[in-house]
């Protein structure tokens, strides 16, 4: 819900829902950093034919580089996430961006399949888990309200980044050869993200500024970012909420649910009598809508609330793939992807939101980074279980059924949450100085038992 | 009911949680062990086909089908070494294979 001013609100706003601050130029260069750090596993197909020809690799030895590539990323989220929070969001770029760099560079020079793996698979599999996992809870820093604006922006990146990608690395490699294209877009792209990462600053402290949609009253913002220990502290009680462990199975069922579609809706569509390329055009329709749902989920999760408006988009997503069992011509495969978009888009937004209503303020990296390593298991593991379900079957039927039901699990275990009007652990800091003023009180009668001599204990 | 199910807990860990990670390890086991199963057939199905299609080849070649059959065969390869050296092999299980089969009790 949009909160209203306090009497005598902060100048600059006086109440507005948007204004002038610092926090969109680090919403903008957020989404900028995650496009062009992402880039290059988007647009990945567009690199398959020219290995094949230059090295006579099998496809399925080429794409296990993505595979490869997926699995390390979610891996190295949790990670990724701790990194961000004990160094910062700026230093993570800046270390994401020097892997990406030198990734790409060694990717445009190799000479055998276990380098493409190492280089493409290893590399930029950590390299992305950075841009994807730390950038999230730092632009958390920079909203005490209105979070899902922000989010939104950022979201829809996501959806823009595989629009734009793969047209441009196709360009690059018809012009100068997939190895040159490896080089020229590590260097163009590592060139931006450290211009953007100049820009940047962890929290609004670092500018002499309150967060956006600051008011009077609310607490002052930490110039500091989040001390180790207090980290670790957090971390020890938020691992003992029922809520961090089920949003990452949540989110993993998420990305079974659609990771499986995005796969298969080409194939599906070919065997259904569509063309090639107009099985083509389908994937990319859905992508395009779903960045409608990516801005507004983030905004709607705000203002009428998270649970309800992630169960929601999560059973469409779910619900829509019913469709699929007797879709036959072109024009049901479109408004397919434009039912199914909108339930997809919508399905990653809420879920910073999530952790804002659990957690508040608390550093929020390492959560969100365990979510991220069940979105990449989703992933791989929709993307890859329509295979042995085709070859058992003949049909995708089977999988589609899988779609289906981790949909609308999904959408079931959010129902099942802990209600989101309160914070989960919201005396996480207080407890912990209770706990430690306690250890102290009895730090001096243990010593004095242990003495010989001493008197006894009470 | 919500609160109650959040906190009912398997292994230290949220039930709703561990029972997600328990469906998908086992469909993830269950397809996984069909997937190498298939490729082991085909890998042996080849094998088998191979085999078949070599001695076959030395029984036409050596102009004294019945009578010189398996002389003939003894002749082009006169050790049985040597002969079973050059049939092709059944193809070894990779270890991915064998991790799949071997966990999933139904292959």
């Amino acid at each position: 819900m949009a909160s209203k001013p306090s009497a005598g609100g902060s100048a600059p706003h006086r109440g507005r829902l948007i204004y002038p601050h610092y926090a969109w130029v680090i919403v903008a260069i957020i989404a900028v950093m995650q496009m062009v750090g992402t880039s290059i596993r988007m647009a990945f197909g567009v690199f398959i034919e020219p290995l094949e020809q230059a090295f006579a690799w099998s496809q399925g030895s080429i794409t296990l580089a993505y595979a490869i590539s997926s699995v390390v990323t979610a891996l190295a989220s949790p990670f990724a996430g701790w990194f961000g929070d004990r160094f910062g969001a700026r230093r993570a770029m800046t270390v994401g961006t020097l892997m990406f760099l030198v990734g790409m560079l060694l990717t445009g020079v190799i000479n055998s399949i276990w380098e493409l793996y190492l280089y493409f698979g290893v590399l930029l599999g950590v390299a992305q888990a950075i841009f994807l996992v730390p950038l999230i809870p730092a632009a958390m820093h920079w909203f005490r309200r209105h979070l899902g604006m922000g989010m939104g922006i950022i979201m829809a990146s996501w959806g823009l980044g595989p629009a734009i990608a793969a047209p441009i690395v196709s360009l690059l490699i018809e012009r100068l050869g997939w190895q040159d294209a490896f080089v020229v877009l590590g260097v163009a792209s590592a060139a931006v993200m450290l211009a953007l990462i100049v820009l940047f600053k962890d929290t609004p402290a670092d500018k002499n500024l309150q967060p956006y949609g600051h008011l009077r009253g609310d607490p002052e913002t930490q110039r500091r970012l989040f001390e180790p220990a207090r980290t670790r502290r957090f971390n020890r009680y938020m691992r003992r909420t029922a809520a961090f462990w089920n949003m990452s199975s949540i989110h993993f069922l998420g990305c079974v649910g659609h990771a499986i579609i995005l796969v298969y809706i080409v194939p599906l569509a070919v065997n259904a009598g569509v063309s090639a390329v107009q099985a083509a055009g389908i994937l990319t329709a859905l992508s395009a809508v779903s960045i409608i749902s990516r801005v507004a989920v983030p905004i709607l999760c705000d203002s009428v609330g998270t649970k309800t408006v992630m169960a929601v988009f999560f059973a469409l997503q779910g619900v829509m793939v019913v469709m699929l069992f007797w879709t036959q011509d072109l024009w049901m495969f479109y408004l397919f992807a434009v039912l199914f978009g909108i339930g997809y888009g919508g399905e990653t937004g809420g879920f910073p939101i999530l952790n804002r209503r659990y957690y508040g303020h608390a550093p929020s990296g390492s959560p969100y980074g365990i979510q991220m390593l069940g979105a990449g298991l989703g992933m791989a593991l929709g993307g890859w279980i329509g295979g042995p379900v085709f070859d058992m079957f003949g049909n995708y039927d089977i999988a589609l059924w899988i779609s289906i039901a981790t949909s609308l699990l999904g959408a079931v275990s959010i129902v099942f949450l802990e209600p989101t009007h309160k914070l989960l652990i919201p005396d996480w800091e207080k407890d912990d100085e209770n706990e430690k003023n306690e250890k102290d009180a009895d730090a001096p009668a243990a010593a004095a038992d242990r003495a010989p001599g001493s008197l006894p204990a009470d | 009911m919500g609160s109650r199910l959040n906190d009912l807990r398997i292994f230290g860990l949220p039930a709703q949680f561990v029972v997600v990670v328990a469906i998908s390890l086992a469909l993830t086991i269950y397809f996984g062990a069909y997937a190498a199963d298939a490729r082991v057939n085909a890998r042996a199905a080849q094998s088998d086909a191979a085999i078949e299609r070599q001695f076959d080849f030395g029984a036409s070649a050596s102009n004294a089908a019945a009578m010189r059959l398996s002389g003939g065969i003894a002749q082009q390869r006169p050790d049985g070494q040597a002969a079973a050296a050059s049939a092709p092999e059944p193809a070894e299980r990779q270890a991915w294979e064998y991790m799949f089969l071997i966990a999933c009790p139904l292959h």
